[in-house]
């Protein structure tokens, strides 16, 4: 149904990339046309729901269906289950599933982040004024979206960071995100560390400040992800590959400042993300109030550069291992993590299909999480810093 | 007429031990039967344990009662506490419901002018899903245990009051006519007459009522509560734990068992002189 | 017929006992419209007499007695309990009901307590209406099940529960409404023994709804005899001359009984 072309949306989306465009491939290539994707409303699954929006997908001889989640457990649950075989997820998601740290196993791949920042920690306004580190929220109730999520893992080691123990000095709560602003406004939850929408979201309401963004705790940091299932994978090598293009296609572009307003003018409709467009442009072209009376010109408060990086990988696993969401693995060397990630991480496809299409496909080499370096060849001694 | 020989006695007892010891066996056998289906069904899968089969449950189940006790808040709490909070939330609003319920049924089970006036009213409030109060409530009362609370009111005062009324009703007219050729007092009257003749109404009302709010408690504590079964099932859920979804669903059912047990025993707290 | 007949033995400067005066009683139908069940009946009762009502079933002998006990207002007329007009009902006038109507969460002696206090205000101590609970129950012979609940008794033992409260309560006028109706021969025959007895110890004022002659023959002073309905009317008023205390083997032989047997059932088939 999202998968019908929306008039207005440019065409030959391609504009900053046209010479590199490959020739899609044929339709009769595909193992099949039609696939269901699962994504969840916020401005993370921005890359995939534009890939729809501007009718790429079709391009590429794909019938895409999206298949809407508000819950994060659902859709675990719908994919292990098989209901869909290719989806958006947290970033820290796909390594639990494929290597069966909880409940439901699938064999799968994670070829692309969906997005970099696009996060952040947003307080109630009853503690304006009264919030100017991470010690500040010793007592306070603080939502978060699921225990596999980098806000999770992140915003732990960020009250860490301010001489506070997660687990005793803050009442950690995980919440449905769509439930969160309504909880800030009236009192339920102090605080929240979420995805975009939801933080300028709470800025728009009137109930909360935008009290830090996690660019600032960890640059360029992954948030959600993209990811397939292995046996389906396999069976349709070409329609996998196609899906790479049409999202790699699709994410380039809104990477691109000169696209960010009108991705939100897109986005913004209800056959998509069906949030308000001003909330959208705030968090899309890096423009926003930020609760406080401030005005902010960020332009990479969100990006949309899909490589998954090795690191990435690294530091959720090390994090997911430290807070003990690793069920009976763990993990110890340099070499057992790089294997546990590119296991899953599928660098080597997002890395063929980037280059046709000019984006970054660099692995960095370090992290800086928190201010202190990560060195993702021992993943270790970055907590011990911290 | 009333002194059973002793020989009828003993043998109505041993009657009644033949007939428990027939029931629980075929109640060992269900369950045996049941989880064996449970396992066979759940065996196939190879889904990294997202179906839970009967021995991860019985498992989790250990480890669950194991740190039942366990009190180290906010972050960990024992499945003692969250069972606590549910019970005390459940008692409150539905406490709450039948005191204004059961009064107002009296009344208007009663008064067939103030019945014919509120019944449009009630007629349109009963059939809405407890869980849509939710959001009103939270918007009205700005708090998130004062609304778990409002939800479980509201969830139970209409059922326990169309029952009452229905309850009323159903007095043997007989009663109301002896208690006026005894001039009874009105306390006496509807305190002494009405309310133990209407008690098999009341009753049935409280005791659907019950079932209903710890129905929606659980439902209502997955979203709003920061302690409780609902707020239990939930976490375990997005820590993607699903062995303590079973073991979740049994505490849940024998606790409304108890509680209806419970409650069906009502009958005997009829009045006397 | 159908005209009334005043009573002959009245004293002249002793108001009756009860009067009942040009009382008519209807009902609205939903189907059959507006019901006269009562045409216009009047009568009065002597202090201390025993007087039965009978009549064909459907002839409003209920309603009547309703009307009286204050359960139901007439359309028209009035009742009169001594120099009180009755609006409403009043301990002063006791009921035994058709079904015994008993409240079933209260043993036997619990419910003639019950009666004795549930107006509130009573002049007797707990002690003093305990012993008189227990002392009717007595005389009705159920000391031994006054701890029973009703659903534990027989029909027989229930309606006794039911004579023993309405006699405990003291009321000047008793109203008994067919109370031994639904009882088996046997126990009705007993009974009847039983409210001869007590009504010839107690000096009160009886009225008895009845659809039976030797009942009405066996305990009465007088017998009234209502109309076929609708608009049923006193169409027979007979005296019962008998000796008290009366011994039912006795009158069951007279010439007087059989005589007055016929009168009576021949006016209680006789078209209206």
């Amino acid at each position: 149904m999202l998968s019908a072309c929306t008039s207005g949306a440019p065409t030959g989306s391609g504009t900053a990339s046209a010479g590199l465009r490959p020739i899609p491939a044929a339709e009769a290539d595909l193992e099949q046309r039609e696939i269901t994707i699962g994504f969840f409303p916020i401005t993370c699954s921005s890359p995939i729901v534009n890939a729809a929006a501007m009718s790429i997908f079709e391009q590429y001889g794909l019938d895409v269906t999206l298949r809407r989640y508000t819950g994060w457990a659902e859709l675990w649950i719908a994919f292990v289950a098989g209901e869909v075989d290719a989806t958006q997820f947290l970033a820290p998601m796909p390594l639990a599933i494929h290597h069966g740290f909880a409940s439901g196993q699938r064999a799968l791949r994670l070829p692309y982040v969906t997005n970099t920042n696009g996060n952040g920690i947003t307080v109630s306004q009853r503690l304006a004024g009264q919030m100017s580190g991470p010690g500040d929220f010793r007592g306070l109730r603080l939502g978060l979206p699921f225990d596999y999520s980098v806000h999770n893992l992140l915003a732990r080691d960020y009250l860490v960071s301010g001489g506070l123990d997660p687990e005793e000095d803050v009442d950690l709560r995980i919440m449905r995100p769509a439930d969160m602003v309504t909880a800030l406004a009236v009192g339920e939850i102090d605080a929240f560390c979420l995805p975009d929408q939801f933080n300028q979201r709470a800025v728009a309401e009137g109930v909360g400040f935008i009290h830090v963004l996690t660019k600032d705790l960890w640059a360029d940091h992954p948030c959600c992800s993209f990811a397939v299932a292995e046996d389906f994978a396999a069976q349709n090598p070409n329609v996998y590959m196609a899906l790479l293009r049409a999202i790699g296609e699709s994410a380039l572009y809104v990477d691109d400042p000169e696209h960010r307003a009108d991705t939100a003018a897109l986005m913004s409709q209800p056959a998509y993300l069906g949030l308000p467009e001003p909330v959208l442009n705030s968090v899309l072209t890096g423009d926003f109030p930020d609760g406080t009376g401030n005005e902010h010109s960020i332009p990479d408060r969100i990006g949309f550069q899909p490589y998954p990086h090795e690191s990435y990988g690294i530091w959720i696993l090390n994090a997911l291992q430290r807070w003990g969401l690793t069920g009976d693995h763990s993990f110890t060397t340099g070499a057992e993590y790089s294997r546990a990630v590119s296991e899953v991480f599928d660098s080597q496809s997002a890395g063929s299909v980037l280059s046709d299409f000019g984006g970054v496909t660099d692995e960095r080499t370090e992290e800086t999480v928190l201010g202190a370096p990560f060195n993702p060849q021992r993943p270790a001694e970055w907590s011990e810093r911290l | 007429m009333t002194t059973t020989p002793r020989a009828l006695q003993h043998r109505a007892r041993r009657e009644r031990t033949v007939f428990q010891l027939k029931s629980a066996g075929g109640m060992v056998l269900f369950a045996a039967s049941f989880i064996a289906i449970w396992h066979v069904a759940t065996a196939g899968y190879e889904d990294g344990g997202l179906a839970p089969t009967p021995l991860a449950s019985g498992q989790r189940l250990i480890e669950v009662l194991s740190s039942a006790f366990v009190h180290n808040p906010p972050n960990e709490v024992g499945i003692v506490f969250h069972l606590a909070a549910s019970l005390q939330r459940v008692v409150l609003g539905f406490g709450m419901a039948a005191l204004v319920a059961i009064p107002l049924g009296l009344l208007l089970g009663t008064s067939r002018v103030i019945h014919d006036a509120l019944d449009p009213v009630i007629q349109v409030l009963r059939p809405v899903s407890p869980l849509a109060w939710l959001p009103l409530g939270l918007a009205l009362l700005r708090d998130s245990q004062a609304t778990a609370i409002f939800v479980i009111f509201m969830a139970s005062l209409w059922i326990i009051l169309v029952n009452t009324i229905d309850g009323v009703r159903r007095v043997n007219p007989l009663y109301l006519d002896l208690a006026r050729t005894l001039e009874a007092t009105t306390a006496n009257r509807v305190l002494r007459v009405l309310l133990p003749a209407a008690l098999p109404g009341v009753v049935t009302g409280l005791r659907t009522a019950l079932s209903t709010a710890w129905l929606v408690i659980v439902a209502a504590e997955m979203i709003v509560g920061d302690r409780g079964m609902g707020t239990f099932v939930w976490t375990e859920w997005n820590a993607m734990n699903i062995n303590s979804m079973v073991v979740a669903i049994l505490v849940i059912g024998v606790t409304g068992l108890v509680l209806d047990r419970s409650i069906a025993q009502l009958h005997r707290l009829i009045p006397a002189n | 017929m159908g005209t009334t007949i005043e009573t002959d033995a009245q004293l002249p400067g002793k108001p009756p006992a009860l009067e009942i005066s040009k009382v008519t009683k209807g009902f609205a139908h939903r189907r059959r419209g507006f019901q006269q069940v009562l045409g216009e009946v009047s009568f009065s009762v002597d202090e201390g007499e025993f007087i039965s009502i009978i009549g064909p079933s459907g002839s409003g002998k209920s309603t009547l007695l309703k009307l009286i006990a204050g359960l139901e207002s007439p359309d028209q007329g009035h009742v009169r309990l001594t120099d009180e007009q009755i609006a409403a009902p009043s301990r002063r006038l006791g009921v035994v009901f058709q079904q015994h109507v008993l409240l079933p969460w209260l043993t036997a002696k619990q419910n003639v307590l019950f009666a004795l206090q549930a107006h509130g205000a009573s002049r007797r101590s707990a002690a003093e209406r305990e012993s008189l609970a227990e002392h009717w129950l007595g005389l009705v012979q159920l000391s031994e099940a006054q701890d029973l609940k009703p659903g534990e008794l027989s029909g027989g033992m229930q309606q006794r529960v039911g004579i023993a409260r309405a006699f405990a309560l003291e009321s000047e006028v008793l109203l008994l409404d067919e109370p031994l109706g639904a009882l088996d021969a046997l126990t009705r025959h007993a009974l009847q023994l039983q409210l001869l007895r007590l009504s010839e110890q107690q000096r009160r004022t009886f009225v008895l709804v009845t659809h039976d002659v030797d009942e009405a023959l066996l305990l009465s002073d007088r017998i009234l005899v209502l109309s076929h309905g609708p608009q049923a009317r006193i169409q027979q008023d007979l005296r019962v001359p008998f000796r008290r205390p009366r011994d039912r083997t006795a009158i069951e032989s007279s010439e007087d009984y059989l005589t007055l047997r016929r009168e009576l059932l021949e006016s209680l088939t006789a078209q209206p």
